[in-house]
């Protein structure tokens, strides 16, 4: 659902914009970055908050 | 001839096993890595109508056996399995059928070929005497969906990364997605933890940048897994071996020392814990146990020292 969830909000977005979202930690960290870069999408930065990370994402 | 008449040592060997129903027998098959097609896989069905009860059992090793087969009609269910293409499994104290997961063909986290490694132990290896069992498996990554590590022998794909100083962005998705924080960032660079990583690949995969990339990929060998009655996982050959050839030759001579040094009903894994594991190393490669690489093996680097970014 992260996933899906992030695509949507991405959607959203102009190529270039920047965006966060809030993972927890297990496979949410391990797939969802893998799958926006197969998407063309960049992650930007990675702040951990404990549980989970806050992840800033630019639209490819 | 009767069911007692049978000898019943032989027949296991070719893995035909008698049931509790003494005048009936279990028919296990051979595969290789868990792969069938499905020509073979109705041929399997329908022997199992015709020759037995309909009644099939998918093994712990990603095989299938055909159960009640009387003992009059497994010579005949034998022949019509083989003229597709399907023979017999093995039992008892030998080599059994290699176990593999999909490997690098098809799954997206796969190292190695998987079904080529696989193919190649079952040619030199299936059915070949051994002190007690011995079973080996080929897992693509240390994901180990083919639980390398649980069987006497097992083979994992895996990479060695290295940090490109240059295409890094400073993210940081490296260092909160590596499994064993193996990745830490030192100034103004991000290094690997050698005693920690394990080669898995999930920096290097989802680096959005590039700038972890896989400077070598090879296979570790695992050594003397066992589950069963005494569990031991298996112990980890240091290093990343690249060259195929070298890791066909210490499997040999893994299997070779077994042979001459494991008593009847030890498994290699108890074998290795009586003899000693760094004797059992030293004699299997031959003297040469740091370094299984094509250069001295990177976890011989003290930490600070290590390059890990590309450029002079």
């Amino acid at each position: 659902m992260n996933f899906v969830k992030t695509m949507l909000a991405l959607e959203e977005l102009d190529p270039g914009e920047r965006m966060e979202v809030v993972l927890d930690e297990g496979d949410a960290m391990l797939n969802v970055p893998r799958s926006l870069k197969n998407e063309g999408h960049k992650v930007i930065k990675v702040d951990p908050l404990g549980t989970t990370f806050r992840v800033t994402i630019e639209k490819g | 001839m009767n069911h007692a008449e049978l000898d019943l040592a032989a027949l296991r060997k070719v893995g035909m096993i008698q049931q509790k129903q003494k005048e009936y027998f279990a028919m296990r098959l051979h595969a290789v890595a868990g792969a069938f097609t499905s020509e073979q896989m109705r041929k399997i069905a329908e022997v199992a109508e015709r020759f037995g009860r309909g009644q099939l059992h998918i093994s712990t090793r990603q095989g299938i056996e055909i159960h009640y087969v009387h003992h009059s009609q497994i010579e005949s269910a034998r022949k019509e399995l083989e003229a597709a293409g399907v023979t017999m499994g093995a039992c008892g104290p030998r080599i059994r059928i290699i176990a593999g997961c999909p490997g690098e063909e098809t799954c997206r986290w796969g190292i190695i070929d998987t079904h080529e490694i696989a193919l190649h132990l079952d040619r030199e290896h299936f059915r070949q005497d051994t002190p007690h069992k011995f079973k080996m498996a080929v897992t693509g990554c240390p994901h180990n969906c083919a639980k390398a590590t649980e069987n006497d022998i097992g083979v994992m794909g895996g990479i060695e990364p290295i940090w490109d100083r240059a295409a890094c962005s400073g993210c940081g998705l490296c260092i909160n997605i590596c499994p064993t924080r193996a990745i830490e960032k030192i100034d103004d660079r991000y290094a690997i933890n050698w005693s920690k990583c394990i080669n898995c690949s999930i920096c290097t995969s989802s680096c959005p940048v590039e700038a972890w990339k896989p400077e070598r990929r090879g296979f570790i060998l695992w050594l003397g897994g066992t589950m069963g009655k005494i569990p031991r996982l298996a112990t980890r050959l240091p290093g990343l071996i690249e060259s195929k050839e070298r890791l066909y030759v210490l499997i040999d001579r893994a299997i070779e020392y077994y042979r001459r040094n494991g008593r009847k009903k030890e498994r290699f894994g108890h074998m290795i814990d009586r003899i000693g594991i760094d004797k059992v190393l030293e004699e299997i490669t031959d003297g040469r146990r740091h370094q299984e690489t094509n250069r001295p093996s990177r976890s011989d680097v003290p930490y600070e020292l290590r390059q890990d970014h590309a450029g002079p």
